[in-house]
């Protein structure tokens, strides 16, 4: 049984949720944004890197660059949601929103626990229309037991990367300095990781950061499962392990950073 | 009850906002609380709302303290605050429904109170126009719509009728009394002192975080200032003028501006006699004399010692 308080905080998360929906599908152009974004990326990459890479050898199975590329695409969506969530919260404490919201009974933790989880459905949706636009024009294979399974997946890929950039907007007091920090970190933890291209093709100097970075563990993963059906057990306690800890950083951090508002 | 104790604020770069201020709401009361730009009562309204944790001391509505129990204590709140924001791409039915959602209010409810509150307030027209098409002060009523949704026992107000016409004004203020629970406690800050004259039960005067003074609107002006009074006259008067006016026990002040003799007196019609007698017996001859009661500002005038904004 809830406490009254806990069955309020849920309540909180929802109407949190419910929100970040009404905005997101009550503006055509985000609408339209959101889903050619990954769309166009992926047809760019897709046919002009193909060409330069049309077979890729992942853990001894040889694959087309179209399949090993579409995991990635997942993440890289993934990426750019988490990326402008992050962006919203500043722009709601500097509005004047989030002590309009706050000053309700939301609180801090159902707050960014909501953002997370929309930002988390945002990018569900567009995951499922990369599969869609891969299996349509790309005819890239794919059983509904792998598609329900990397969806899955991406779900805790969501949680981790909204997580980390929650995180990061937390620790940032300046709104420009979040900009430029996130937009250097986004590109960065973009080309050193194996989103793109195997992880051996990483540049060397680039390599430990790879190694440090979330995001190349989360392709890993997803890529894993979308190609060979499996994730090895160490990876999947990782990404368990990554998913909980960002949203316990992010939460903590956000609690104390925007504990006065 | 609303209970303050010993409150104090002092935020990280060291500015010390309120310095201990204590006292109490009753319930149906409506509260004002005036002071300077700078003197402390939004910081004042954003620890009663809980968005601002004290320093040291302690807040308390019918009990329930914010700090040990945030989500009690906020069902209880109605806040608008002094720059409201919304979603603005929303309508105004979204932007109440999702302030329903976060009150946790039952859907039929929100609807309900959504759509007799806009009707109240004039903007059933309006329902389905995204709040930035709206004017200042109909996103005013919006906000002022939003506070009540949900039937607040205690409602703050942060400058409510900022950029509102007068007729907007009253229908404001007969909404917040009928449409908030039974008994409100309505707590609210602003710059206009005419209303907060009018509208206000008692009024508490803040400077510089402390309290200045706390009583009924009329019990202030009673006992702080008195009457004013204004002669224009033609002459040079002689030295001591003002001295020996103040001498007289119901004369508070006397000061000379160029041609004009302003005083600050308790019962004028006792002492004018006197005045003009010995403005007479100084050597100057009134030309026009006005009296006037003293008002909720004058009050703040005189125990701020500065102009209100």
């Amino acid at each position: 049984m809830f406490s009254s308080e806990a069955a309020i905080a849920l309540k909180g998360v929802g109407a949190v949720i419910y929100r970040e929906m009404r905005l997101f599908f009550g503006n055509k152009a985000t609408i339209v944004l959101s889903v050619m974004t990954p769309l166009i990326y992926m047809l760019l990459f897709s046919t002009s890197l193909s060409k330069m890479m049309p077979m890729v050898n992942y853990n001894g199975v040889s694959v087309s660059y179209i399949e090993f590329v579409l995991p990635g695409h997942l993440v890289m969506s993934v990426l750019s949601t988490a990326l402008m969530t992050s962006q919203s919260v500043f722009n709601e404490k500097i509005s004047n929103m989030l002590l309009e919201i706050l000053s309700t009974p939301v609180q801090h933790k159902a707050y960014m626990i909501g953002k997370m989880f929309a930002s988390t459905s945002l990018a569900l949706i567009q995951s499922m229309l990369i599969f869609l636009c891969g299996i349509l024009v790309f005819r890239v294979p794919l059983s509904f037991v792998r598609f329900l399974g990397v969806l899955a997946l991406n779900t805790l890929v969501c949680v981790i990367i909204s997580g980390f950039y929650m995180t990061v907007m937390g620790l940032v007091k300046q709104f420009r300095t979040f900009i430029m920090t996130a937009n250097i970190l986004t590109n960065v933890i973009m080309f050193a990781s194996s989103i793109f291209y195997p992880a051996e093709q990483i540049a060397p100097g680039l390599r430990l950061f790879a190694k440090i970075s979330p995001v190349t563990y989360c392709s890993d993963a997803i890529r894993s499962f979308f190609l060979l059906g499996n994730v090895p057990r160490l990876l999947m306690l990782l990404i368990i392990g990554l998913a909980v800890c960002f949203t316990v950083t992010s939460v903590t951090v956000f609690r104390k950073r925007f504990a006065e508002v | 009850m609303l209970e303050i104790c010993e409150l104090v604020k002092t935020y990280p770069n060291g500015t010390q906002a309120l310095r201990g201020l204590s006292f109490s709401v009753e319930p149906g009361e409506v509260f004002g609380i005036l002071g300077p730009n700078g003197a402390g009562k939004t910081t004042l309204l954003k620890l009663m709302v809980g968005v601002l944790t004290p320093t040291s001391g302690w807040i308390s509505l019918d009990g329930v303290n914010p700090q040990n129990s945030p989500i009690s204590f906020r069902k209880l709140l109605g806040v608008v605050h002094q720059f409201g924001s919304f979603d603005l791409t929303l309508s105004i039915w979204d932007n109440l429904n999702i302030y329903g959602a976060f009150h946790g209010l039952p859907k039929h409810e929100t609807s309900r109170r959504i759509n007799h509150l806009l009707e109240r307030l004039d903007l059933v027209a309006k329902k389905h126009e995204p709040i930035e098409n709206l004017s200042g002060g109909q996103r005013r009523k919006v906000q002022i719509a939003r506070a009540l949704l949900h039937r607040p026992k205690f409602l703050f107000l942060d400058e409510p009728t900022t950029g509102v016409d007068v007729y907007s004004r009253k229908q404001i203020w007969d909404i917040v009394r009928e449409e908030a629970s039974p008994a409100p406690y309505i707590i609210f800050t602003s710059h206009n002192v005419d209303e907060a004259e009018k509208q206000c039960d008692r009024v508490l005067i803040i400077n510089q975080g402390t309290s200045i003074a706390l009583d009924t609107p009329q019990r202030l002006i009673d006992s702080i200032i008195g009457h004013r009074i204004e002669i224009r006259f033609e002459g040079q008067p002689a030295d001591g003028l003002e001295q020996t006016l103040e001498a007289n026990p119901l004369v508070y002040s006397a000061e000379i501006h160029n041609s004009t003799l302003r005083l600050r007196v308790e019962a004028p019609s006792k002492c004018l006699p006197q005045i003009l007698e010995c403005c007479s017996q100084h050597g100057i001859a009134a030309t026009s004399v006005v009296t006037r009661s003293a008002s909720l500002e004058d009050v703040l005038l005189k125990s701020t010692g500065r102009e209100l904004n």
